[in-house]
């Protein structure tokens, strides 16, 4: 065969892999079947049982296939953003949107339809629907409200002679006072309150906010470009926690809250209901001298916060309808009286509902006397912060404020003006005259535009490439014996 | 015969292509972003174009950046530390007794394992202020447990000492080899002129080490520009930052703080640290014509 | 003399146990109950080998998963390193052609660059291909390494040309001369190169950390990671030792077996690895 023919039988060859797989991807894979993909994380105990609830949805909507898509908790907000970027996003997302902001500005989540909007007005607590607000829009159900409120040991409370939670902070100090127990040399061997410090400061932050909250404190300015937590609010809660641990002698910053009240050497601390899931296996018996209360008042007043989840639907969807049927199936009572099919997966994975009919359909968990403090905190319950963005870089920034006043690296005055200014230093890139600048530039377009091609066609692209490869080493084998 | 011209070429292409496409480009577009302000949750030609901003910011404003600097100029500080210990490791290993070998791999050993398993081991066996070995030493020693990797002033001290353990004998083991190039007939020359033992490592071995021992400097410092797996095990950057390295800060910046033009600017103020360093290194390397093959 | 003896057995022996306590004290946890863990003071011997924590880590966690995983990122890695180094090293050393040396700087410059330089572009570019969480996204990256290819180049200058002359006077083509010829010879330095090359990239964790998301993928240390994540609950401490021996194992034993390999690879490349 000529040097010549057998060139063009490789560039047919060459020409015909590709074109067979873009065929296969583009044209005969997408079928009449819409499949959504779901977002979940945890075991795989934990899927089997969502799988179970959702496969009702199946059932109702024969021509909608659901597949769960799978990841680890922790890493759950990072797999996000690799999908983001991969252009693999599912198309319902069940996430933490701490950076909810963030995610809006890159335009990942898409509006719900007004019928969702007006569900979730209806049924959800106010702080809740709060947190997954940006911009005077909602964005998702609000799942997973979780607020933070009082735990404490009901056995180290009576061997102290107390019987009944306290009200106010004043009084946990109090009560912390009575608790502390030290050894022969000042050492602390059981604290009276006990602080998350080494073990995830983010925790204390929150105590920080709770405080900050129920004094009445607000932490952003309305024009967004400024925290205000360095006022006196601020300073009082920062300098009541900072004096636990340094003039009163209350709490070890050396221990972590969860440690300790696993060895029972803490009488109290403030948590999420979750915190149970660290505790109880761990404990064994021991976890029912545990006791839950509502958190403690400044001056009258109680507020805390709580951390959200959020169930949305992803922009890149291609069937945006059929998954905000899925994901308002999966909020929403099938019969009066009834719990969510959410709801009805969160009892039985121990997650207690955020929804208002929810709860109302389980009183058994409600009255839970570990449970109710919590169920009754739902409605002075705030987002930790208003979405802002930035809010992730600002966060970290917080959270050595507070370990440097844990630490005693500053005092909380000093510490919470240092912590607004950085702060506000990365808010006025966003929000201030200072403003970011415009598009990129028109130089750079034609290998941004390349990356978002790769984006798009990168998976049907691998596969072609894969082909190509094989078929050419083939070739120059075959070329090379022959013409050996 | 044109088919061996282009030989080289063919050869070489997968290679070259690999290079570029991994190194090169990579290289290039870390530059790019960092001039940018992308979450990496949208494309890229979406993200906005804000010229020096995010080095401002960095270099300006950001305290964290410059707690982490100040970390690793005290890392740094370790370096005379290893260079001296693995001197003196050395010259014990560099002794003829049997089974020095033994030694010599047990000295190697922790530098071929997996850097997080020893930072566990380390971080839950021995620095624990309860289970660990450490604190029961001391109690055991009547004297008082330390907080170890849960203080701020004690964690990267911790953790510096993990880390020379971990390297003192691979670069032991680099002096080793330089100790065992010097020609024994200087020693000889040395004794038939009356010197002393510490003589003879003063005025024999110091000199004829020091390409080497300049080489292990650089290569160190280099090393500890860019420590992460240590302070992302055992603390996540410390209690209250006091062990926040730039690469780790870079981590948390570049995938939790969704702020990729940050981080990627951070690399590069961080990489042309590394680039001058190591300019120096192979000027070094050429003043003093060690190429030790 | 006996004296000075005497002197350096001790010092070495002190040595010896500041290498192999951690390691001791690894392997004691590894047999102790839960009890034993918690309980103060702490005993160093266990009472009795207590194994569970071996079958925990194997049923609980996917730590067979994880040693496979490891195995063949690091198997494949190390034999296409081997491949693309030795093919690159020998080109750069024995062939002539335009633009030689300007290679071996571009390879050289290479080395230059830190890892972390490239982690974000390498992430977007791996995950824009959709290989995340494959064992692709960890071994492409690492398929050429600038500094294999410098240790290749140095060897093959070593291998006297009228070899390969002789050979391509017998009428071999280069692909022949390379294949029937050279690769013989390169056994030392695969050696080198293949160990230091498979430790490495066993032992590897930012990069791993990063492309690897679900827990099936995930190699030995990002599993140990997680072991020590959980290990905040004490019940968990003894599972971790379990870990740490299981997963250290590998790397010590091919250290021991390949020392004298590995520090000559230390000397032939100016001391670098």
């Amino acid at each position: 065969m000529s040097k010549l023919a057998l060139l063009l039988l490789i560039l047919v060859i060459i020409a015909g892999g590709f074109g067979a797989y873009y065929y296969y991807y583009y044209v005969y894979l997408p079928s009449t079947i819409i499949t959504l993909k779901v977002l979940a994380w945890g075991g795989v105990e934990m899927s089997e049982t969502l799988k179970e609830i959702i496969s009702g949805f199946e059932q109702e909507h024969p021509n909608i296939k659901v597949e769960i898509v799978l990841v680890p908790a922790e890493q759950r907000e990072v797999m996000i953003l690799s999908m983001a970027q991969s252009g693999t996003l599912p198309d319902v997302l069940h996430f933490m949107p701490y950076a909810l902001a963030e995610y809006v500005e890159a335009g990942i989540l898409d509006e719900p339809p007004d019928y969702v909007i007006k569900d979730i007005k209806a049924n959800y607590p106010e702080g809740a629907i709060e947190a997954v607000s940006y911009k005077g829009k909602i964005w998702g159900y609000p799942t997973e409200f979780d607020p933070v409120c009082l735990w404490y040991n009901k056995k180290l409370f009576e061997e102290a002679g107390l019987t009944r939670p306290p009200e106010t902070w004043e009084e946990v100090i109090k009560y912390a006072k009575n608790l502390t127990k030290y050894d022969a040399s000042g050492n602390i061997v059981q604290e009276g309150f006990a602080l998350f410090a080494s073990e995830n400061i983010a925790y204390d932050f929150l105590i920080f906010l709770q405080i900050f909250y129920s004094a009445g404190g607000k932490f952003l300015s309305d024009d967004f470009t400024r925290l205000l937590i360095n006022s006196s609010e601020g300073v009082y809660a920062l300098s009541l926690i900072h004096d636990m641990i340094s003039k009163h002698r209350v709490t070890d910053v050396k221990w972590g809250a969860t440690e300790a009240f696993r060895l029972e050497k803490a009488a109290m601390t403030l948590q999420e209901l979750p915190w149970r899931n660290d505790l109880e296996p761990a404990m064994g018996e021991n976890f029912t001298h545990l006791a839950t209360y509502l958190p403690p008042k400044v001056g009258g007043k109680r507020v805390t916060i709580a951390h959200i989840y959020l169930m949305g639907v992803a922009s890149t969807s291609e069937h945006k309808k059929e998954a905000w049927e899925l994901v308002h199936w999966l909020n929403t009572p099938r019969r009066e009286g009834e719990a969510s099919p959410l709801a009805q997966y969160f009892f039985k994975i121990g997650i207690m509902p955020s929804r208002f009919s929810d709860l109302r359909a389980n009183p058994d968990y409600i009255n839970n006397p570990l449970h109710r403090p919590f169920f009754e905190s739902l409605n002075f319950t705030k987002p930790i912060v208003p979405s802002l963005r930035g809010f992730a870089e600002i966060a970290g920034i917080l959270f050595t404020m507070m370990g440097n006043v844990e630490y005693g690296k500053a005092p909380p005055k000093a510490a919470l003006d240092e912590a607004v200014a950085k702060a506000s230093a990365v808010l006025s890139k966003y929000y201030g005259s200072v403003a970011l600048g415009d598009e990129s530039s028109r130089a750079f377009k034609l290998v941004a535009d390349w990356e978002d091609y790769v984006v798009r066609h990168g998976v049907a692209m691998k596969e072609a490439l894969k082909m190509e490869l094989l078929t050419m080493t083939s070739l120059l084998f075959l070329l090379h014996r022959s013409t050996l | 015969m044109s088919q061996d011209k282009l030989t080289p070429y063919i050869l070489l292409l997968p290679i070259v292509a690999h290079i570029v496409v991994f190194w090169l480009y990579p290289f290039a577009l870390n530059v790019y972003i960092s001039f940018l302000y992308w979450t990496g949750l949208e494309p890229l030609y979406k993200a906005k174009f804000v010229y020096l901003e995010n080095y401002r910011s960095l270099l300006l404003e950001d305290e964290r950046f410059w707690t982490a600097l100040r970390n690793m100029a005290y890392y740094a500080l370790g370096v005379p530390v290893i260079i001296g210990l693995g001197l003196g490791l050395a010259l014990l290993l560099n002794q003829r007794v049997r089974g020095i070998t033994f030694f010599r791999m047990s000295t190697f050993a922790p530098y071929i394992t997996a850097g997080v398993a020893l930072a566990l081991i380390w971080q839950a066996g021995l620095y624990h202020p309860f289970y660990g070995l450490f604190n029961e030493v001391l109690r055991r020693l009547g004297l008082p447990p330390q907080p170890w990797l849960r203080s701020p002033s004690q964690a990267l001290p911790a953790i510096l000492i993990h880390i020379v353990w971990k390297h003192l004998g691979y670069i032991a083991l680099l002096f080793l080899a330089g100790l065992q190039q010097i020609p024994q007939d200087y020693y000889d020359a040395a004794s038939v002129d009356g010197a002393s033992a510490w003589d003879k490592f003063r005025y024999v071995t110091l000199p004829l080490l020091r390409p080497v021992i300049l080489l292990v400097l650089i290569l160190v410092t280099i090393g500890a520009l860019q420590i992460f797996t240590e302070p992302y095990v055992m603390t996540m950057g410390g209690p209250a930052d006091s062990t926040l390295t730039l690469v780790l800060y870079m981590y948390f910046m570049a995938f939790m703080y969704m702020n990729m033009g940050k981080a990627a600017a951070m690399v590069n103020i961080l990489f042309a640290i590394i680039f001058a360093l190591t300019i120096l290194e192979i000027k070094v390397l050429r003043r003093s014509g060690a190429y030790w093959g | 003399m006996r004296g000075f003896k005497l002197l350096v057995y001790a010092l070495l022996a002190i040595v010896a146990l500041a290498y192999w306590f951690p390691y001791a004290w690894m392997v004691l946890s590894s047999f102790k109950t839960t009890e034993e863990i918690l309980t103060l003071p702490i005993r160093i011997l266990p009472r009795s080998l207590y194994v569970y924590n071996y079958v925990f880590l194997v049923t609980e966690f996917p730590f067979l998963n994880a040693y496979i995983n490891s195995l063949v990122i690091a198997s494949l890695t190390t034999i296409l390193v081997i491949f693309t180094s030795t093919l690159a090293g020998y080109v750069l050393a024995k062939l002539e052609f335009k633009g030689r040396d300007v290679l071996f700087m571009l390879v050289l410059a290479m080395q230059m660059i830190p890892f972390f330089v490239t982690i974000i572009p390498n992430y977007k570019l791996i995950a824009s291909l959709g290989l995340l969480n494959t064992y692709w996204a960890v071994i492409i990256p690492s398929m050429v390494s600038p500094f294999g290819i410098f240790l290749m180049r140095q060897f093959m200058l070593t291998i006297p040309d009228d070899l390969l002359d002789a050979a391509r006077v017998d009428g071999c083509t280069e692909l022949e001369v390379l294949f029937r010829v050279v690769f013989p010879l390169c056994k030392p330095a695969w050696i080198v190169l293949g160990v230091t090359t498979f430790i490495a990239s066993w032992n590897d964790f930012l990069w791993p950390l990063l492309v690897l998301r679900k827990k099936e993928m995930y190699t030995v240390p990002l599993l140990l990671n997680l072991l020590g994540v959980a290990a905040g609950d004490p019940r968990y401490y003894g599972v971790l030792m379990a870990g740490n021996t299981l997963g250290t194992i590998p790397t010590l034993i091919i250290g021991a077996l390949a020392f004298r390999r590995i520090v000559e690879g230390m000397r032939f490349t100016g001391l670098k690895m």
